[in-house]
């Protein structure tokens, strides 16, 4: 029994494009190899926002970054539809931090898939400083095939 | 005389009188059918062939006069009545249930009055004179109405004047016809002008082009609107003046169909008896060779697939869309080339499939093309549209060429669009890139990383009629540096660099200077 869990599953998952029947968005399989993501902060100084124009609610699928600072994964946006706005929040280290955005696509096949490298945003050096939030805005378009990626730097509240 | 020879005489002298009579019969049957007074009534009309004359006269201010046109076929009728003096005349033409189909009062006391183009049937039809001044007194002048039956083949058919009465004709065919009488339809104070409405239909199933050519007349500014079976307005043309043609090209249609077309006068006051239009329509199988109208917006535009396509600027004011589908995976550049028409500045632009500019081209001037350098693309739908700058002049005779080409995209090229600090093109040290300072005002936007601290250096190879300017900005898109060249000679900005990301601007000295030919060369490099 426990052996046809899985392929129900699969099943499941193929009959449906973007969600399950409960309207939930797939867990993200490569997750569970990988460590624990570190919670968001409490007070962050580092912000990154992720949002899609789609041109119809059926390409609007799920949708999540993952954020590399110097090479290591330090986090990822929440997992939700395209048009939403994902956030994720971090306590980065002081100074200037390389910092690479992946992006990542729940296709119609009900799969979580890497977007090209090509159409992925540029890695780009954010300060990170005492008393400001460092803000990363990602705005995806036609299909994530384009993309604008702007900083933005606020007052941290005190 | 002899009596035996008598008769034969007699019946000589008998078949003189009999020819004569004949002949005075003839003569009399020939000429103006004199009105049979009392004949104020349909009851009393008097009857008249249709395509003959007939004579009468206003013998008092409310006389009217009654005439019964009777015909064994179908033909067109025209009728004129000869103005005399003191009065003011009217003339109406009537079906068998005494239905006012066509009113002519277009001039004032003495002068002449006309109908054109009724169509008559072998049913009973009436002609009604009538005076409208009530002072009139000149009961012994007689006044001559005239009329002329022609076959109706190839004229219009009077009355056309609501698309309910639309008169039916093939697409694919001449059809003449008078912007007469200049007020109409029916009602003397209606207020409207004369319209002639024409439904178009055809059987054929597929896509189709329906050209429509309408020929000049003087005093008259013709506008012409073609509406679909619901009655919303399709199209407009009014692209010419008074005494000038219309014509509308590429008007696509999805057979079978029915159009109505309505013809007019611009001005309530443009008319003309004397010189009818021609109006011409031709139907065309669709081959994706050329616009569809209409085509005036997003929703509507044409699908572009073949190499190139051809489009008018008609009426003033148009606006061509046409969709490019990109099927192929990867990057792509987007190259479209449109030539230039006749007396006409051409705008092209390059849109999202939500509408939105991606960018406009608009380098060169008057009769001169324009060319979209380059525009990065991944697959999906992209929009261009074509417009005449001024918004006011149109062209239905001379056509305008778009052609496109899909290049790969390959790392050393630029991608468009890069023209802001949100979408600044990635390039790494040591790389370069080739670019088009294009469309006019272009800005290009590259941005690089610097891992270790060193001296760097941007090097722009200059373009013909181009002043090069490099701007170089930190990661907060503060301006550390800018170096600036004569046109066509390159320019190099030298900087020690801290690890960081920075930003590049290229852009002309001057917002109006451009280069559609020659690329510039970008490169980044550590010293």
């Amino acid at each position: 029994m426990k052996g046809i869990l899985p392929l129900c599953f699969l099943f499941m998952g193929a009959c449906s494009p973007f969600f399950s029947r409960s309207g939930k968005i797939p867990p993200i399989p490569f997750l569970r190899s990988m460590p624990q993501e570190p919670s968001e902060a409490r007070h962050p100084n580092f912000i990154l926002l992720v949002s899609e124009a789609v041109p119809s609610p059926d390409q609007d699928g799920g949708s999540f970054t993952a954020a590399f600072v110097d090479g290591a994964r330090v986090g990822k946006t929440g997992t939700g539809r395209k048009s939403e706005e994902h956030s994720l929040k971090l306590k980065l280290p002081i100074g200037n931090q390389p910092v690479r955005l992946e992006h990542w696509i729940l296709t119609s096949s009900g799969e979580w898939t890497r977007l090209a490298d090509e159409l992925q945003p540029r890695e780009r050096f954010v300060r990170i400083e005492d008393g400001t939030i460092a803000r990363l805005w990602l705005r995806f378009s036609e299909c994530a095939s384009s993309h604008q990626l702007t900083l933005g730097r606020e007052p941290a509240p005190r | 005389m002899p009596p035996s020879i008598v008769p034969p005489f007699r019946f000589i002298e008998n078949f003189k009188s009999l020819t004569l009579l004949l002949f005075v019969g003839v003569i009399a049957s020939c000429g103006p059918r004199r009105e049979l007074e009392p004949n104020g009534s349909h009851q009393q009309a008097t009857p008249l062939r249709a395509g003959r004359r007939a004579t009468g006269t206003i013998s008092d201010p409310k006389d009217q006069d009654w005439y019964r046109l009777d015909t064994a076929s179908e033909g067109t009728l025209a009728a004129k009545i000869g103005g005399i003096r003191d009065v003011d005349f009217v003339l109406v033409f009537l079906d068998k249930d005494r239905r006012e189909l066509k009113r002519v009062d277009e001039t004032s006391i003495g002068g002449d009055e006309q109908l054109l183009d009724l169509r008559i049937s072998s049913d009973t039809h009436y002609l009604v004179v009538s005076n409208k001044n009530e002072r009139s007194n000149n009961p012994s002048q007689a006044y001559e109405l005239i009329t002329r039956l022609e076959p109706a083949g190839g004229k219009e058919r009077e009355p056309n004047d609501t698309a309910l009465s639309a008169q039916p004709m093939e697409a694919g065919g001449t059809l003449r016809g008078h912007y007469w009488p200049k007020h109409g339809p029916l009602s003397e104070n209606s207020g409207t002008g004369e319209e002639d409405w024409y439904s178009v239909e055809f059987a054929k199933e597929g896509l189709f082009l329906l050209n429509i050519d309408i020929s000049e007349v003087p005093q008259v500014d013709p506008i012409v609107e073609i509406y679909d079976t619901n009655g919303y307005k399709l199209k407009e043309i009014d692209a010419g003046g008074v005494g000038e043609a219309e014509n509308l090209r590429n008007f696509g249609a999805r057979g079978p169909a029915r159009f109505l077309l309505r013809l007019r006068s611009k001005h309530k006051t443009g008319g003309n008896h004397d010189v009818p239009y021609d109006l011409m329509t031709e139907l065309l199988p669709y081959q994706g060779r050329t616009e569809f109208e209409p085509n005036d917006q997003r929703a509507d535009a044409t699908p572009f697939e073949t190499d190139s396509i051809q489009g008018t600027i008609a009426p003033a004011g148009d606006a061509d869309w046409y969709k490019v589908a990109i099927a192929t995976e990867g990057r792509s550049l987007l190259r479209v080339e449109l030539s230039g028409v006749p007396g006409m500045d051409l705008t092209l632009s390059l849109k999202d499939r939500l509408g939105n500019d991606l960018a406009v081209v608009d380098n060169a001037g008057l009769e001169q093309p324009e060319i979209l350098t380059g525009q990065g693309a991944t697959g999906g739908e992209h929009l261009l549209a074509v417009l005449d700058k001024s918004g006011k002049k149109a062209a239905g005779r001379d056509p305008y060429t778009l052609a496109k080409k899909l290049i790969p995209w390959t790392a050393g090229l630029e991608w468009e669009p890069n023209h802001s600090t949100a979408t600044a093109q990635s390039l790494k040290i040591g790389e370069s890139v080739d670019g088009y300072f294009a469309p006019k005002g272009d800005v290009d936007w590259y941005e690089f990383n610097v891992y270790q601290k060193g001296i760097v250096e941007l090097e722009l190879a200059g373009v013909l009629n181009v002043a090069p300017t490099i701007a170089l900005f930190d990661q907060e898109f503060v301006e550390l540096a800018k170096v600036s060249a004569k046109p066509g000679e390159p320019v190099v900005l030298r900087r020690e660099l801290d690890r960081g990301t920075y930003a590049a601007r290229l852009q002309p000295a001057d917002a109006a200077q451009n280069n559609v030919r020659d690329k510039y060369s970008f490169r980044i490099r550590v010293k």
